[in-house]
């Protein structure tokens, strides 16, 4: 705990020079308007509302827990509220003094006549300091045909330019040529260590629970940190603060059912969302008898509290436990997350808000054959996060908006605990010690508007990686990753520390109101990163910190966009090419045991990474037509000395061309199809050159590393949503969704194989995998 | 034992991925030819083998290309035995047949005079490997397992502590050898019983209830392996075996240890022997 202290004093201190601060803007004769925006159907807190003062053509948006603050010269000023989706507000006020204004926006579209009509500032992806950000609107999602009926905010995510799937169904990602733990996924703030659900073909977010998603490809906040190429941050509903509302889906391989409602009064409300899947019912009528008995399925169960103890704390509660459970006569497998967030929100003075989170964060996962044999084993593996945060908004001015912070983190992983069970167990044990450290970053940045074309974003973030010793010997590898000694180390003991300053910078030129060039730099540090061989990735994967032989892998990442609007706003386009120079990225050596391996870190080879690309997307919303299309040129590569003899090789993610054109038509207000195509080059792979025969079996013979490339990859799903007239005055509203994955029944290669014929052992050929052919399904949606 | 629990991992999580397959025609470039030795000498007093082949092409139907007329030796420092090219079968080099390895010796094996590609200009090669001795087993157990519908062998014996070993099974049935190729050999490491009575760890899986019947006779060979071919026998097994995105890293050519660029290996290793007739048929408990 000692280690949360110091930067606790920091903050501390800043907190007291910034309270006074905010009391000496009150004697320069400036007021301030603040408050809460909110949606009116049910009370949610609304994230990024425009709020703009139309005589100062000036304005802030609602932080992520809907407040706001606007200082200002007593005077009379209109203050429009926006945000897409939801009707514009204009407020006329004369300010004299400190006000509180809390603002509840209504949905633009009557639910029955669900034409999408963008009411949002038109032009603010124009005009917005930001770039390479995508938010993606849960509606939308809920439109996008998915696999097994399966709406999923991660599968959206790989839809969007500069994003890429790393294999078929996968939840795991690629952000402009990053690894798949290059993204750092949060959920309400508490980290998201494997966010997949049967092998990743689901995610864990249920889309019920979800308020609102962003993904930051690039020019991260320095609020965030620790991972090289992204930000997802997911956040939770608050609930219902107006009624008592019942939503679920009864679907093809799962149901879902979500309760929220004020309790109390409207100052409490609680949330809660449960999903389970029931494939493992329709087990027993599979024709092969072995799989009858085995158990199959996974979880989720979201669940919120908030409190509001008056105008200036809130209490936030919430947490998601998920797990996936396999089982079968010989053996059994499970893997869950579990995350639990306490946040204290407190407006300190009109213009300083305050959020201090507390988190823990645990994955773990189990393996081990059925129980009462003697040669039973378990073994379990699991990490843990416990964390504390602090972010300040200082709202100083209509032209500066100051955010300072800071958050530790007590990594403490554990690799692998396997044993022998039961009384005449056989195995013995074999346990890897826990692997301990201390993470910490702190950060200041400030947004600011220069004149009405410019505006630039500049922050600092300060990262801190502590190794802890373990009571164990922690290994000393040479440069050929041999062990040369091992040193005791005392738990508690901090024996090797790293820190980075990662700079960030963002500008907007908005040459008019149809067109804005925008640039930024960050650099990003990265000091824990998952042990995985696969491009998909398993559950069984494990993650380990940057230590004295692995140092932490650095991003230094260059953007620049050209952003423009056609047709009055109902196109948005935009283009953005990007450069990335990464440091210290880790792969691994050939044949890599990463498993129950106490000296995993010889098997990690490190070296240097390059990636760039092209980013093109345009959104439409024009009638009853809404969608984008996007496509990507991205290149990355990797150069590692012992890896494919020193020479730069394609990394997995490098699959050039990449397009996704999702559509959502409305034909009547009843009924609507959703298509979406996608299409990328095949991924690089390592195909054989020639072949020799050892004790009988043919092996293939490599030369270089990802020489070849799978056949491209296209897809087409579609998607029927038909919604019932609702009944009269009836809360009931219903909706079928029928979706067709792989409409054109494409056998996308999910992998390659070079096989020996069985009945011509000197005959060899290649074979592909894929897993889905055309795949339908139905899903019930109902709320009430 | 670590494969076997990522086997596990990996059957109990494909069981459900209803992947289909089919042939897919892809092109694949020549690479250059290389040379292809597979040496073993051990504690037995018969024939040793030493192959040396060169690589192919990846398609087509033929057998291993055998390289004839090189010079192979073994030495283990005091004795050199030479190796003579079996007439029936060319690229086969073979020694006299009262030759065995003594435990604690390194062997060299030599191979010169290989035109490689078929061009006059001349290659050799070495590489040795240390002949470890094994702990003698106790004894075998061969039970019938109802559940996994085959037969299991268990092994008993003592792990040496100060060591880290690694094990080859080899199984003969009625006195033929069933661990006749790369893909049914059986190894493991000592990860779970290092310095214990290995205390029936499962060694051996014989399928279908007929794989054995009373009377057999159940021999198996205890086989002291060094890490290097240890560690050469996963990644050779990995390599025949096919890849998937979840589990499998980039494909890679097995490390080898004969020099000059070559692919394959040498080993020496000790074998001791533990028999067992199946009198009845015993359950597994």
């Amino acid at each position: 705990m000692k280690h949360f202290v110091w930067p606790l004093i920091v903050m501390l201190v800043l907190f007291q020079q910034l309270v006074l601060a905010s009391n000496d803007s009150d004697i320069s004769n400036k007021v301030t308007v603040n408050g809460y925006v909110k949606d009116a159907s049910n009370g949610e807190e609304l994230i990024g509302v425009t709020i703009l003062v139309a005589e100062k053509s000036r304005g802030t948006a609602t932080n992520v827990y809907g407040f706001y603050s606007v200082s200002l010269e007593p005077g009379h000023y209109t203050l429009i509220y926006s945000f897409v989706g939801y009707k514009s507000i204009e407020k006329k006020l004369e300010l004299n003094e400190n006000l509180t204004i809390d603002v509840e926006l209504q949905e633009e579209s009557v639910l029955l006549n669900e034409v999408v009509v963008t009411s949002r500032k038109p032009n603010e992806n124009i005009t917005r300091n930001e770039m390479s950000v995508a938010r993606l609107d849960i509606k939308s999602i809920q439109r996008i045909p998915a696999l097994m009926g399966e709406v999923d905010v991660i599968k959206a995510i790989q839809l969007l330019p500069g994003v890429q799937s790393t294999a078929e169904g996968t939840s795991g990602f690629s952000v402009r040529g990053g690894a798949v733990d290059h993204n750092l996924i949060l959920l309400d703030e508490a980290t998201v260590y494997n966010a997949s659900h049967l092998m990743g073909f689901f995610s864990v977010f249920n889309n019920d629970a979800i308020k609102d998603v962003k993904l930051y490809k690039g020019d991260i906040p320095a609020s965030s940190g620790g991972r090289l190429a992204s930000l997802l941050d997911v956040r939770m509903k608050d609930g219902n603060s107006k009624n008592f509302s019942l939503t679920g889906g009864i679907g093809t391989i799962s149901s879902r059912l979500t309760m929220e409602g004020p309790l109390v009064s409207e100052n409490t409300t609680f949330m809660v969302s449960g999903r389970r899947t029931y494939a493992d019912v329709f087990l027993p009528l599979a024709p092969n008898e072995d799989i009858r008995d085995n158990t199959l399925f996974f979880y989720d169960l979201n669940v919120k509290l908030s409190h509001r103890i008056n105008d200036k704390h809130r209490l936030f509660l919430s947490g998601y436990y998920g797990r996936d459970i396999f089982g079968s006569s010989f053996a059994r497998f499970g893997f869950g997350n579990q995350t639990t967030t306490l946040r204290w929100n407190y407006i300190i003075t009109p213009k300083l808000f305050l959020n201090t989170t507390a988190i823990y964060s645990n994955y773990n996962y189990y393996l081990g054959t059925a129980d009462g044999e003697p040669t039973s084993f378990r073994w379990n593996s699991f990490m843990n996060d416990y964390s504390l945060k602090f972010d300040f908004t200082y709202f100083l001015n209509t032209n500066n908006t100051f955010k300072f912070g800071g958050q530790s983190i007590y990594h403490e992983i554990s690799p692998a605990k396997a044993k022998g069970v039961g009384e005449e167990a056989l195995l013995g044990e074999f346990i890897l010690p826990e692997n301990l450290s201390f993470e910490h970053g702190f950060y200041v940045m400030n947004e600011q508007t220069v004149n009405d074309n410019l505006s630039l974003k500049y922050g600092l973030r300060l990262s801190v990686l502590q190794n802890a010793g373990n009571n164990h010997e922690q290994y000393i590898f040479d440069e050929n990753y041999e062990v040369v000694e091992s040193v005791y180390r005392k738990k508690g003991e901090i024996f090797n520390t790293y820190s980075n300053l990662e700079p960030r910078f963002g500008i907007n030129y908005t040459i008019n109101e149809k067109n804005s060039v925008k640039s930024s730099y960050s650099r990003t540090v990265q000091y824990i990163q998952q042990a995985t061989n696969g491009a998909a990735g398993t559950p069984l994967d494990i993650w380990f910190t940057a230590s004295p032989n692995i140092k932490p892998q650095v991003s230094d990442q260059f953007a620049v966009g050209y952003f423009r609007n056609f047709l009055n706003n109902a196109l948005e386009s935009s283009v953005e090419f990007y450069y990335k120079d990464m440091q210290n990225v880790v792969d691994f050596k050939d044949f890599a045991n990463l498993l129950m391996n106490d000296k995993l870190e010889g098997e990690l080879r490190i070296g240097t990474a390059e990636s760039y690309g092209m980013e093109f997307l345009t959104n439409f919303n024009y009638k009853n037509l809404n969608g984008w299309v996007s496509y990507t040129f991205s290149r990355v590569f990797r150069t590692i000395d012992e890896i494919n003899g020193g020479e730069p090789y394609s990394a997995i993610s490098d699959k050039p061309h990449d397009i996704a054109i999702v559509a959502n038509y409305e034909v009547t207000p009843q009924f609507s199809v959703s298509a979406n195509w996608i299409y990328s080059t095949g991924i690089p792979a390592t195909f054989p050159t020639g072949r020799y025969e050892i004790l009988g079996t043919i092996i293939p013979l490599y030369s270089s590393r990802n020489n070849y490339r799978f056949p491209d990859y296209h897809r087409l799903d579609v998607a029927l949503i038909y919604k019932p007239k609702r009944n009269g005055s009836r809360k009931w509203q219903s909706e079928w969704n029928l979706s067709i994955y792989n409409a054109y029944n494409r056998k996308n290669a999910w992998a390659i194989n070079f096989v020996q014929d069985e009945n011509n052992p000197s005959q060899t050929y290649a074979e592909k995998t894929y897993l889905f052919s055309i795949l339908p399904s139905l899903t019930y949606n109902f709320k009430f | 034992m670590k494969t076997k629990i990522l086997s596990i991992a990996i059957l109990s999580v494909l069981f459900f991925l209803s992947g289909c397959t089919e042939r897919i025609d892809i092109e694949l470039d020549s690479s250059y030819a290389r040379c292809v030795i597979y040496g073993e000498i051990t504690t037995d007093t018969t024939q040793h083998k030493v192959t040396v082949r060169r690589t192919g092409d990846y398609y087509g139907e033929y057998a291993p290309i055998g390289i004839s007329g090189a010079n192979v030796s073994i030495s283990d420092g005091d004795n050199v035995f030479e190796l003579s090219e079996d007439p029936e079968n060319p690229g086969v080099y073979l020694t006299q047949d009262d030759v065995y390895g003594i435990p604690g010796r390194i062997y060299t094996l030599n191979v010169s005079n290989v035109d490689l590609l078929d061009d006059g200009i001349m290659q050799s090669y070495e590489a040795t490997s240390e002949l470890r001795q094994v702990a003698e087993p106790d004894s075998i157990d061969v039970l019938y397992r109802r559940e996994w519908e085959g037969w299991i062998i268990q092994a008993y014996a003592t792990d040496p502590a100060e060591t880290e070993d690694f094990y080859m099974f080899h199984t003969y049935i009625n006195g033929v050898l069933q661990s006749d190729s790369l893909m049914n050999i059986n190894i493991q490491d000592d990860l779970f019983f290092n310095g214990n009575q290995t205390n029936g760890a499962l060694i051996e899986y014989i399928p279908g209830e007929d794989g054995l019947a009373v009377n057999d006779t159940v021999t198996i060979g205890f086989c002291g392996i060094t890490q290097d071919y240890y560690v050469y026998l996963i990644e050779t097994q990995v390599s025949a075996r096919p890849s998937n995105p979840l589990f499998s890293g980039a494909p890679a050519n097995p490390k080898s240890n004969i020099s000059n660029n070559a692919i394959g290996f040498f080993t020496a290793y000790s074998i001791e022997r533990a028999t067992k007739i199946v009198k009845q048929v015993e359950y597994y408990q």
